[in-house]
């Protein structure tokens, strides 16, 4: 196995609360991976144990083939090869670009340690700007600074805290396309923070899905999309609607419309149900042979949104084409497509 | 009720606000005319007495003014930095209550330290006479260093302006952020590696900010030099001024200290301005490095010791030789000397506090670049040295007197004697000159934590601009009113060259008497006098404290 990192039942405490707790997951090399949760799950206490920030109260953090942290043992975060690229970057205000990159190479030759740098400036596209100072730079600069500041010393693991955050939303997608197209070219085994999906799917290999301090699921982006196993998954990537409805023994759903037949599993049978609808799973059809009551609507950029009631009053959502618009009150014609439903 | 207001504001401020900054001008002007005065003097030919000077002590005053400013800057920085780097981000026992008690030897004045100091340390004080009873020997067997000498200025000098530097060093170590900090860690740098390549020189526009606060005090100290009897430009422009009653040579020689005052000022400014680019924009705080066993006790013996060499040995010497006289010297003329003192300190306050309201408000109201300039110019007095605004001020009212009693011997055929020389006006004067700053600083930054959109809100609301500064400005201005007021009226108190220059014949303040009785070696006498000036000094500590601790960014 060349797993660069190995967190083995990982928990932290913050003043006597616990912050994570039973973290476990590995990278290995050259895998990017992403902790994925919203705000306050503490995927950033994961990330600041790994760096030797945060010590453990119980589990293990192997770097390579050391020990980083047990609960009686942190390795201080100077010995760890781990880099780090924080939140708002953290550069060093009084250091030009160059130097800003060349801080993590003092144990290296001058000569070395320039032609480093070069070749950071280079990969990070900054020659130009090697001698100005942070304020001086963009924050999309700022952001390529900090990036190359900790690939410099070739560390074992790069981590990256919230990368995009600080960024306007038109540039992050296509930054996180950039980022990992040059982490693949190197080879570089990175963890990665955020609360962005987006992010967390365009850059990453596998996601580790946390909230209140524990892991929810792990997979790559495709698998957590297209086969969720928790209702917090279902709901934080925002796949659809989520309702409650009883499944007859038939295997049947009971919308309060006449009974609509599925293709479920039988271990479902003649239980209430959770089931996620996506989007496509009903389609409004002049055809169709379901009459849903219109509770809202939205614009969005080339179809119409609609908020359906539902006869036992929860709500769903459909789009339609623009043509021929209905007004709130109205009552829309659909009929369901539920090839791709999970159920919970 | 609308057009009254209308009426009273059009008044005061008429449309543009032109009397406003017609006032705001002529007060500008009135403050820099002394300094206009020394600088016009490298113009006007050079007597004697100067190139005399210039054989002579010349360069052994611009040697030792150098080497003194050096001297305590280094002093400053060793003390203020170390102390203001354990309290800022180690944690140790005691460190809350040092974090404020490290700012108390703030309140005393270097030349009252200094005679303390010289009490203690003398031939004859009690360290050398319990050395001498200990080790049985007798004088001259064995060595002491001598207090009074350059090096001993610069110590006494160095231990009551640390605070300076520990201030505004502290706020800079405490508001850098752990993401900085653990930036340097996470890239292979230790703790101590990680100080001298990240702390230290983000803090260092803040250090060097506090450094030139501490050479502007210095250069301008006269007390402790003039009483250590080390020449230096202050103790010559005295010399000169008193002993030779040669004001134009004394002005030329202010004119010369005035480039290293205008040096100071550019370096203060300068990293002030850097200081800006360091500012702390991130959320989290480092966290703070427990020190443990002998590392805490350590830490906080040094801090200990700091206070108690700057403020604590030396206060309670002071009364106990106050306590040993206080029935011989607690009479009227000590109640009589400290109402001149009060009298003259909260008048030169007052005045302060109402000028530097009336350049604020203007410089709010008007956002000229011109008010702007103003007010920047009217905070340069705190940098000028009190000699030489006093030979400035003087120079002017000795002219306006000559003047007056010439035309008056023309038309009544007498003289009517000294109008503006010797009397209390010029001497508020030249307290206006070198204190206004103070006021104005306290006062902007009030003003500026009360937002334009408040002005603007009361301006749509229909009232007018005398009737908001009435009715919002003041009363949210109270506490930086009175802050401003007691940090004038202690710097007053504490001032010594200026009061020595212009006071009026036979008027006596604390500050004058305590100088006057160390300088008659009555030092037990002048330990009551010192004593109240160091205890009302503790005012603006508090206040400074308090300030502090309110703003959550340090703790």
């Amino acid at each position: 196995m060349n797993n660069q990192l190995i967190l083995d039942k990982v928990s932290v405490h913050h003043q006597k609360t616990m912050a994570v707790s039973g973290i476990s997951f590995s990278l290995s090399l050259g895998e990017i991976v992403c902790i994925l949760g919203p705000s306050g799950s503490g995927k950033s206490t994961i990330l600041r144990a790994i760096a030797g920030f945060n010590d453990l109260s119980s589990g293990s953090i192997m770097i390579g083939d050391r020990t980083a942290s047990t609960a009686h043992f942190t390795l201080p975060p100077e010995q760890r090869s781990v880099s780090m690229v924080f939140q708002d970057f953290a550069l060093f205000p009084h250091l030009d670009v160059s130097r800003n990159i060349s801080f993590g190479l003092q144990s290296q030759l001058p000569k070395k340690r320039s032609d480093r740098v070069e070749e950071m400036l280079e990969l990070i596209n900054l020659q130009d700007v090697s001698h100005k100072y942070p304020h001086e730079l963009s924050v999309g600069q700022q952001q390529r600074v900090a990036l190359g500041r900790a690939m410099a010393p070739n560390p074992r693991l790069l981590l990256l805290d919230e990368p995009f955050a600080s960024l306007d939303t038109d540039n992050r997608n296509r930054l996180a396309r950039e980022m990992r197209k040059l982490l693949k070219l190197h080879n570089i085994t990175t963890l990665l923070v955020t609360h962005d999906q987006n992010e967390a799917f365009a850059l990453s290999d596998q996601v580790v899905l946390i909230n209140s301090g524990s892991i929810q699921e792990i997979g790559s982006p495709t698998e957590l999309v297209q086969r969720p196993t928790t209702i917090f998954a279902a709901d934080f990537l925002d796949l659809g609607d989520l309702i409650e409805i009883n499944l007859d023994m038939g295997g049947n759903l009971d919308f309060g419309l006449g009974k609509i037949p599925t293709h479920l599993s039988t271990d479902h049978l003649g239980k209430r149900i959770k089931l996620l609808l996506r989007p496509g799973a009903i389609i409004c059809d002049d055809n169709g042979s379901h009459m849903l009551k219109i509770v809202g609507k939205n614009l969005l950029a080339s179809t119409q949104g609609y908020s359906l009631e539902l006869p036992d009053g929860q709500t769903v959502h459909c789009s339609a084409s623009l043509r021929k618009e209905k007004t709130v009150g109205e009552m829309l014609t659909v009929r369901f497509c539920l090839h791709e439903v999970s159920v919970f | 009720m609308e057009i009254t207001s209308r009426s009273d504001a059009s008044f005061w401020f008429p449309p543009s606000i032109r009397w406003g900054s017609i006032g705001a001008f002529l007060i500008t002007v009135l403050l820099v005319f002394p300094i206009l005065v020394i600088i016009s003097s490298i113009f006007r030919p050079f007597g004697q007495v100067w190139h005399h000077l210039l054989d002579t002590v010349l360069l052994s005053y611009i040697v030792n003014s150098i080497m003194l400013m050096f001297g305590v800057a280094l002093g400053t920085c060793l003390l203020g930095v170390s102390s203001a780097w354990l309290v800022a981000v180690c944690q140790f026992p005691g460190r809350k209550t040092l974090s404020w008690i490290l700012l108390l030897p703030m309140a005393m004045p270097a030349y009252i330290i200094a005679y303390t100091y010289t009490g203690l340390l003398d031939v004859s004080g009690p360290i050398q006479n319990n050395l001498r009873a200990i080790f049985g020997w007798s004088y001259g067997d064995y060595f002491f260093p001598q207090i009074r000498s350059l090096g001993g200025a610069t110590c006494m000098l160095s231990l009551v302006l640390y605070p300076y530097v520990y201030l505004l060093a502290r706020v800079s170590f405490a508001n850098q952020a752990g993401a900085i900090i653990e930036a340097s860690r996470n890239l292979g740098r230790g703790p101590l590696s990680t100080f001298l390549s990240v702390s230290l020189p983000m803090a260092r526009p803040a250090i060097i900010a506090g450094v030139s606060l501490v050479m502007m005090e210095t250069l301008a100290d006269y007390g402790t030099v003039a009483y250590f009897g080390v020449s230096t430009f202050t103790t010559g422009i005295f010399r000169i001024w008193y002993g030779l009653g040669e004001l134009a040579t004394a002005a030329q020689l202010s004119a010369m200290m005035m480039f290293f005052v205008f040096s100071i000022i550019l370096l203060e400014q300068q990293s002030r301005r850097r200081m800006r680019f360091y500012k702390n924009e991130y959320r989290v705080k480092t966290k703070l490095i427990q020190l443990k066993g002998s590392r805490a006790t350590i830490a906080s013996f040094y801090c200990w010791t700091v206070v108690s060499i700057g403020f604590i040995i030396p206060i309670i010497q002071l009364v106990v030789w106050a306590a040993s006289r206080w029935r011989e010297n607690l009479n009227n003329a000590f109640v009589n000397l400290a109402w001149n003192s009060f009298l003259l300190a909260s008048t030169a306050a007052i005045i302060c506090v109402l000028g530097a309201l009336f350049l604020s408000i203007v410089k709010r109201y008007s956002k000229s670049n011109l008010s702007i300039a103003q007010v920047e110019i009217a905070k340069l007095g705190y940098a000028i040295p009190g000699a030489i605004i006093a030979v400035g001020v003087l120079i002017p009212a000795g002219w306006f007197d000559n003047q007056v009693n010439l035309i008056s011997e023309a038309w009544f055929g007498k003289s009517i004697g000294l109008i503006l020389g010797g009397s209390l006006g010029i001497l508020i004067f030249a307290y206006l000159v070198r204190f206004l700053s103070v006021s104005l600083q306290t006062l902007e930054s009030g003003l500026s934590s009360i937002k334009p959109s408040i002005d603007e809100s009361a301006a749509s609301l229909g009232v007018s601009k005398l009737n908001t500064l009435r009715k919002i400005h003041l009363p949210l201005l109270k506490t930086s009113l009175l802050t401003a007021f007691i940090m004038v009226f202690v710097d007053v108190l504490k001032e010594l060259p200026t009061t020595l220059i212009l006071r009026p014949f036979n008027f006596n303040t604390l500050a004058v008497r305590t100088y006057e009785l160390a300088s008659d070696e009555r030092l037990i006498d002048a330990a009551l006098p010192a004593l109240t000036i160091v205890v009302i000094g503790l005012l603006p500590i508090l206040l400074i404290f308090k300030t502090i601790a309110k703003s959550s960014n340090v703790e």
